[in-house]
């Protein structure tokens, strides 16, 4: 008999029956554990195992962030803007409830404040008073998706008369050094084990699974002879934008779509008079103002803009990293994600190369059919987009876009007219068909448990 | 943009016959990806680098090429009886200082025509015309204006008119206070004064960049059309020349009218060997000038580039439509013929050594987003970098260290089996961006002496010849008494009031990660 098996055994001796967990307590030990060894004693008919199940009352993320932070209808009324239209899109729902319970009123896109005090709501007490919850407080919080039902298992053991009357002497289970070293193993009477018992669960530590598929994307660029850059995620406009000859009032440039920062960045003086140049030549407007504002990087096409600064042809660069768009998040939007990059600046390359390394590279990605179709980007003068091929759902889906530089980007940053070849793709929809994922926030948002369990990445 | 035509008007362009698979896959290749289609509808992106494709007409005599049943240069019928508008003397201070004008006569509308024509108005709005800040453009029925127009600034009391759609006349002040366009575009104008377009006979036929009179609005019974843009920038012309050229395309007759553009080509040398060598196909001059010719660019020798092509100005533009007529799907696959060794960031280098470590001390990587909230980015104190404009506050901060992100992740994840161990590397923003490595362990027996064996041993083999003195300290996250600080970071047991919440013991580490530590 384990030894573990003979503690238990000699505790319901004197108790007759008791739970896993009250057991567990008792005897400092894991209720795994507690019900590996009751298992274990069943099986010898020494205990008899009930399992039961209850249910407690858990809260959701949403609801442990209301319990901490106010009921978004509180929070609503602490900011309580003039208008509608200044309210923050994550406060709409706050907004909404505050309707509806009478605190607040909208006329004609205005908000307007009716009692001074929100009372205490039945949904305040509720998560306050979670063990206890009536049923109806229940439905409240589900309804508000602040609180889950999760199932627990326990087990009830009791001893059977034969438990009562066996004779409780522990079995060795472990070998040990002495045991091993003093020859005493010989004389010694091993408990024996069992694949069917339970054994605790085991999970090694592991990369993150973009951090994979970043390595695998980075392998095949240094494989294909191309150098690694990087650059700030805090970017002036004037790398972002202006030194790729977006327009200073293109839509993308507007606040809705991208993240400013308060301040100005430095911008390098001979480079920012040759791109107002081209600016002004195409546009008819520039204005260093607007160049200097600071951001977060929309793209990582900004790295291939400072790399094209600093170089020497002939070169080819990649760069992976984050970038940023002032977007909404939901299950497949993210206001942060992954780019990459690759350029090959070379006055010998034409059209025909970047198609070959598309092919290439794509390839190598686990894509072997692609299709490669006109497009355009404000920085590419010849553009592309690439298709691929998925099998499994007979079709194509756009990955990537490509194009050759257009000679105002290249022109004002190289001081030369000269071929500069780019193409790149966002990674986290590589990463959703890789993982078969349906909602994007779970890369980030992870689960431990399918960071854990999720199959291996080849 | 998105433009939705019916196939029975687009087909009407069509000079020849083409199976409808064969039309979709010319539509995709020509660099206009078809999005939707089914029997009677087909909804397509249009780039803004080709506005003249936002209509039928223009996106027909574009297909007309590419198929080849036209080819080179696409003829107008022109007509000229001199018409001279008349604009203010100093520009300069006008509220729209920008006008074009232009007629087009004799022409067969109907229904699909009209609907297209208010779709080409609409998307070029948004497009070009920066949702009419920039350009904004009137199609007026020439038959009920008599010519010639002329542009006046009006106090908005002394305006008075009928506006489209509207059954009584409105003051101008009322047609921005009460009606939907005046509402969405007001801000475009200054507190008193509207720019108004009148005819000869001194009726307003529209207030731009608001909205026409009704009295002069078009209908699938139109034959005659009166074109007019206005705007903040130089421009105007091409706008123009793109809405009428679109529309003569249903055989009316292009009249020009002054100020306006007089629908001449652009003329451009062409750069053979340049060409080539960006595109790397072997082809003669000739079979350059007929893949010009394919998307309806004159060439012999020299290119003639019609009015509403404002995207080609250099010779890579040429050389991207030969490239769409010779068909992306038909380039060879080659690489470049210079060989180059790449070589990875050494800091990238690095992390994956630490990565790698960490993952042998049976740690999970977590990786995290660099905007937080404000809440979460308070937890650990430090700088504290706002977006501006952020849509959720959920997302608005940069954040100032690894630990809260982590520290949300315990608590998501209470029902995932213990022991939990997880790192992070990211940058965090001091407010200068720098790289750290950051983790927690959680488990009944998680404490102090586990986590500085963990930084113990990272030392001994990142930097064993650095010198590191760790003294008894304080972090908002660790807890008094059991927290260690030096120059390279912090480690210690978790807070109680913060482990409380993960309903397990945790200790954790966030250390600097520079190279050169």
């Amino acid at each position: 008999m384990h030894q573990y098996e003979a503690r238990i055994l000699e505790a319901l001796k004197k108790r007759k029956k008791a739970k896993a967990s009250e057991l567990a307590e008792m005897l400092h030990m894991s209720w795994d554990a507690v019900s590996r060894m009751a298992y274990s004693l069943s099986r010898k008919k020494l205990v008899a195992l009930d399992k039961i199940t209850t249910t407690k009352t858990l809260l959701t993320e949403e609801g442990q962030k209301v319990l901490e932070n106010g009921i978004p209808e509180k929070q609503f009324l602490e900011i309580l803007p003039k208008n509608v239209s200044e309210v923050p899109p994550d406060m709409k729902l706050g907004m909404n409830w505050a309707v509806k319970r009478g605190w607040a009123e909208v006329k004609d896109g205005r908000v307007v404040r009716i009692i001074q005090t929100p009372p205490v709501t039945e949904e305040e007490r509720a998560l306050r008073n979670l063990n206890n919850l009536g049923a109806e407080e229940l439905v409240l919080l589900r309804k508000r998706k602040w609180a889950y039902r999760k199932t627990a298992t326990d087990y009830v053991i009791s001893i059977t008369p034969q438990g009562e009357e066996a004779e409780v002497k522990a079995q060795t289970t472990r070998i040990t050094p002495e045991l091993l070293l003093s020859g005493r193993f010989r004389q010694t009477k091993f408990a024996p084990f069992s694949p069917d018992q339970p054994a605790p669960k085991r999970w090694p530590g592991r990369f993150h699974p973009m951090v994979e598929i970043i390595e695998k994307v980075r392998r095949i660029f240094l494989e294909l002879g191309f150098t690694e850059m990087a650059g700030p995620y805090v970017e002036s406009a004037f790398w972002d934008f202006d030194a790729l000859f977006v327009p200073q009032d293109h839509p993308a440039r507007e606040m809705q779509d991208t993240f400013y920062i308060d301040g100005t960045a430095e911008i390098p003086k001979g480079l920012a008079d040759k791109v107002e140049k081209a600016h002004m030549d195409s546009w008819g407007n520039w204005d260093a103002k607007e160049a200097v504002r600071r951001l977060l990087r929309t793209h990582t096409t900004c790295v291939s803009a400072r790399a094209l600064a600093e170089v020497k042809p002939p070169a080819k660069i990649f760069s992976v990293d984050w970038v940023f768009r002032n977007e909404t998040v939901d299950y497949k939007h993210l206001a942060e994600f992954h780019q990459v990059e690759g350029i090959v600046y070379d006055p010998k390359v034409n059209l025909c190369d970047l198609f070959g390394l598309l092919k290439h590279f794509f390839s190598k990605l686990g894509f072997e059919k692609i299709r490669i179709r006109p497009a355009f980007f404000p920085y590419t003068g010849i553009s592309a987009e690439v298709d691929v091929w998925l099998d499994s759902k007979g079709k194509w889906m756009e990955l990537g876009g490509a194009g050759i530089f257009r000679p105002e980007v290249v022109e004002p940053l190289t001081g030369e007219a000269c071929p500069v070849l780019a193409w790149g793709l966002g990674l986290e929809r590589l990463a959703m068909m890789y993982y078969g994922l349906d909602d994007i926030r779970l890369l980030y948002n992870s689960n431990i448990d399918w960071l854990r369990k999720r199959r291996v990445f080849i | 943009m998105i433009v939705e035509f019916e196939w029975d008007d687009l087909m009407s362009f069509l000079k020849g016959k083409v199976p409808r698979d064969a039309l979709i896959n010319a539509i995709d290749m020509m660099g206009t990806p078809v999005e939707e289609h089914n029997d009677e509808i087909v909804r397509i992106e249009v780039f803004p680098n080709r506005p003249d494709l936002l209509d039928a007409g223009g996106m027909g005599r574009a297909l007309n090429g590419f198929l080849g049943f036209e080819a080179g240069y696409p003829a107008w019928r022109m007509a000229s009886d001199g018409i001279k508008c008349s604009v203010p003397e100093s520009r300069q201070s006008l509220i729209r200082p920008f006008l074009s004008f232009a007629m087009v006569k004799a022409l067969k509308l109907n229904e699909a025509a009209v609907k297209g024509m208010m779709q080409l108005q609409e998307k070029l709005h948004i497009t070009l015309g920066r949702n009419r800040a920039k350009y904004s453009i009137g199609i007026y029925n020439a038959d009920m204006i008599r010519m010639p127009v002329r542009y006046e600034e009006w106090k908005l009391d002394d305006i008075s008119f009928v506006p489209l759609e509207g059954s009584e006349e409105l003051s101008g002040r009322q047609i921005l206070e009460e009606t939907e366009k005046g509402r969405a575009y007001a801000h475009l104008l200054p507190e008193d004064r509207a720019p108004v377009l009148l005819d000869a006979s001194g009726k307003i036929i529209s207030m731009p960049p608001i909205i026409n009179a009704e009295f002069c609005k078009v209908d699938a019974n139109t034959t005659n059309l009166f074109i007019d843009s206005t705007g903040t920038s130089p421009g105007t012309d091409d706008i123009v020349a793109i809405v009428a050229t679109s529309l003569a395309e249903r055989g009316g007759i292009i009249q020009p009218v002054s100020p306006g553009p007089l629908f001449l080509p652009k003329r451009m040398p062409i750069d053979y060997d340049r060409i080539r060598a960006l595109l790397g196909l072997e082809m003669s001059n000739m079979q350059i000038d007929s893949f010009l010719n394919k998307m309806r660019i004159g060439a012999v020798g020299e290119a003639t580039i019609p009015p509403y092509r404002i995207d080609i100005t250099r010779q890579m533009d040429l050389a991207e439509d030969v490239a769409i007529a010779y068909g992306y799907d038909n380039f060879k696959f080659t690489l470049p013929k210079t060989k180059l060794f790449g070589r990875p960031l050494p800091s990238q280098v690095f992390y994956n050594e630490i990565r790698k470590l960490m993952v042998g001390f049976g740690f999970l990587e977590i990786r995290g987003f660099n905007l937080v909230s404000p809440l979460a980015s308070a937890m650990a104190g430090g700088a504290n970098i706002r977006v501006l404009n952020a849509k959720s506050s959920e997302y608005s901060v940069l954040r100032p260290s690894l630990l809260p992100g982590l520290y949300h992740l315990l608590l998501r994840n209470k029902d995932s089996e213990y022991p939990q161990k997880i790192f992070e590397i990211g940058n965090v923003f001091t407010p200068e961006q720098k790289v750290r490595l950051a983790g927690f362990i959680a488990h009944s027996e998680a404490g102090f002496s586990e986590i500085k064996g963990i930084v113990d041993a990272l030392h001994t083999m990142v930097a064993p010849d650095e010198e590191l003195k760790w003294a008894s300290g304080s972090h908002p996250m660790f807890m008094e008494g059991r927290t260690a600080v030096s120059d390279w970071g912090v480690y210690g047991e978790l807070a109680p009031e913060l482990s409380q919440q993960v309903g397990m013991p945790v200790a954790g580490f966030e250390l600097k990660l520079e190279t050169d530590l």
